[in-house]
């Protein structure tokens, strides 16, 4: 059982370069007009909607288990206000959340029929962790100018640009909530080894270390003009997600810096 | 033999009685299905997914034969099997109709919600429903080509499709007479078994009213979305079939076919 850290703002746990791409688009008053514009819209007519009237509404008498799991996490991670659980049929371990204002959560059901409860902690502090950092704002704004870039291609992409990067960026915090609400540094690393594709029957006897120097091994080799913009690219055009080794060399970081230490140290 | 007209949803006989209004319409989709598409997905279908037969998998085959008897379809229409997380079925064609069913059923429906879900293609299939599909695929795949925006044909196929699964759940009634597993069906996947165990009827229907009941702006959100869907909600279509139920109809169809069903 994960302990609550009282007074926990998700600015203690911020990756700088979250908090970085974040004043750098809020910079820019048209997207903060239209992000605003589509929060409202999102937040409480689109996914919503569909979780409503496609999923299945998670309670304490048909889902304890998750219940208690959300509890857990929403207690470790100290925030109080409620939040709505969904389930809906995705072959996946990514959990969505919609809404700042009644924000709701739909877990997919290979998660739940799959994952041990330390990794399902983990999706939920991440769940938890968007609600509480108010970043659904910025994840709606995305959502919104993906469907403005089939309108209008070249003008949507370039729009998504910065709001890719702070993406990518704030993934790295939201990793950093998923492992302070379940607590377990081993079940954090692993659940971002599952990312990576390992099945789960083998993700408990990857060798982590041997990750890492894969990791180290190929952000040390020079690299040619074609693989050194292949890999911007690549980055540029993944727009909505952090690649899953940087996440792991991320988490890998932060917790050997002593940063998570410190947190759970000064909030028990 | 369940007759037809016994679970044809009012929308989607409007709507098959409007496509057949059309002058030759059918026979030059009929020309266009022999002669191009259906031969090409035969081979695609052939070269690619496992067909079900009684040597592949006997049992699959005698729910088809089964389904066939209590619908009266004379000629079975092939079966093929492909890998999907989706928990699916899809009918098309008009000369020589095909079903493709998605790997899932196989693995989560027991043997009696498996056949009373399969059943329903062939009453589909019955009832003239290999038509969309195909028209379906052939504006998916020419759409593109045509002069006019392909969302002008897809839209009024859309709303077709979507009226023909509130046949299909009426079909999957009359074959099986039982209303629970019938709502079972529909979403089926959507949760781990043991959740919707636990989940009673009510609580659905609670679900549904909220989501049925929702309004203005919302309301404008939720109508965009239906129209961009081939697929009907969920809470839709539990809330026609218990309608259906509550409102006497089936039990009077019931009535009036008795020995039939």
């Amino acid at each position: 059982m994960p302990e609550t850290l009282y007074g926990l703002d998700v600015s203690e746990f911020r990756h700088p370069a979250d908090r970085a791409a974040q004043e750098a688009v809020e910079k820019v008053v048209l997207v903060n007009k239209l992000g605003q514009a589509l929060e409202d819209f999102e937040n409480l007519y689109q996914d919503r909607i569909k979780f409503l009237g496609d999923n299945v509404r998670l309670t304490e008498r048909n889902a304890p288990r998750m219940i208690g799991l959300l509890e857990q996490a929403k207690e470790a991670l100290d925030y109080q206000g409620d939040m709505e659980l969904f389930v809906g049929r995705r072959y996946s371990f990514r959990i969505e959340v919609v809404g700042d204002r009644n924000p709701t959560v739909l877990l997919p059901d290979a998660a739940i029929r799959q994952l041990p409860d330390p990794y399902l902690l983990f999706l939920l502090g991440q769940a938890v962790t968007m609600v509480k950092g108010r970043v659904l704002k910025v994840i709606h704004l995305a959502d919104g100018f993906g469907s403005f870039t089939e309108m209008v291609p070249l003008a949507g992409k370039v729009l998504q640009l910065p709001l890719g990067i702070y993406l990518r960026k704030m993934q790295l915090t939201i990793d950093r909530g998923g492992l302070l609400a379940c607590q377990d540094y081993d079940t954090a690393m692993r659940y971002l080894t599952l990312l990576a594709g390992i099945p789960l029957k083998d993700v408990a006897s990857v060798d982590l270390d041997a990750r890492m120097e894969q990791i180290h091994f190929s952000d040390t080799q020079e690299k040619d003009l074609v693989e050194s913009w292949g890999h911007v690219g690549g980055t540029v055009f993944n727009h909505r997600r952090a690649w899953s080794n940087e996440r792991f060399v991320e988490m890998y970081n932060w917790y050997a810096s002593g940063e998570y230490g410190k947190i759970i140290q000064a909030h028990t | 033999m369940i007759p037809v007209k016994s679970y044809l949803y009012p929308g989607d006989e409007a709507a098959i009685q409007t496509v057949n209004s059309i002058p030759g319409f059918e026979k030059l989709l009929a020309f266009i299905s022999q002669n191009s598409v259906e031969r090409y997905y035969d081979i695609v279908y052939t070269s690619t997914y496992l067909k079900l037969t009684e040597k592949t998998a006997p049992e699959i085959h005698a729910m088809y034969q089964r389904a066939c008897q209590r619908f009266g379809v004379e000629k079975m229409p092939d079966i093929y099997l492909h890998r999907s997380y989706d928990c699916s079925t899809f009918l098309f064609g008009m000369e020589s109709p095909k079903i493709m069913i998605s790997s899932s059923l196989l693995e989560l429906l027991p043997p009696q919600e498996l056949e009373t879900f399969l059943a329903s293609d062939v009453a589909a299939m019955k009832a003239g429903h290999g038509m969309i599909g195909l028209l379906l695929m052939v504006v998916n795949s020419f759409g593109g080509a045509l002069p006019i925006s392909s969302g002008l044909l897809t839209y009024p196929l859309y709303q077709w499709k979507r009226q023909s699964y509130y046949t299909y759940d009426r079909a999957r009634l009359l074959f099986c007479g039982d209303f629970d597993l019938t709502a079972r069906l529909i979403g089926c996947g959507e949760a781990p078994e043991d959740i919707m165990e636990q989940t009673p009827f009510e609580e659905r229907m609670r679900q549904n009213a909220e989501f049925l009941q929702i309004s203005g702006t919302a309301g404008a959100a939720k109508a965009l979305q239906t129209l961009s869907t081939a697929r009907p909600w969920n809470a839709s279509r539990l809330t026609e079939l218990y309608n259906w139920v509550e409102s006497g109809t089936y039990q009077t169809v019931k009535e009036a076919n008795d020995g039939l069903l």
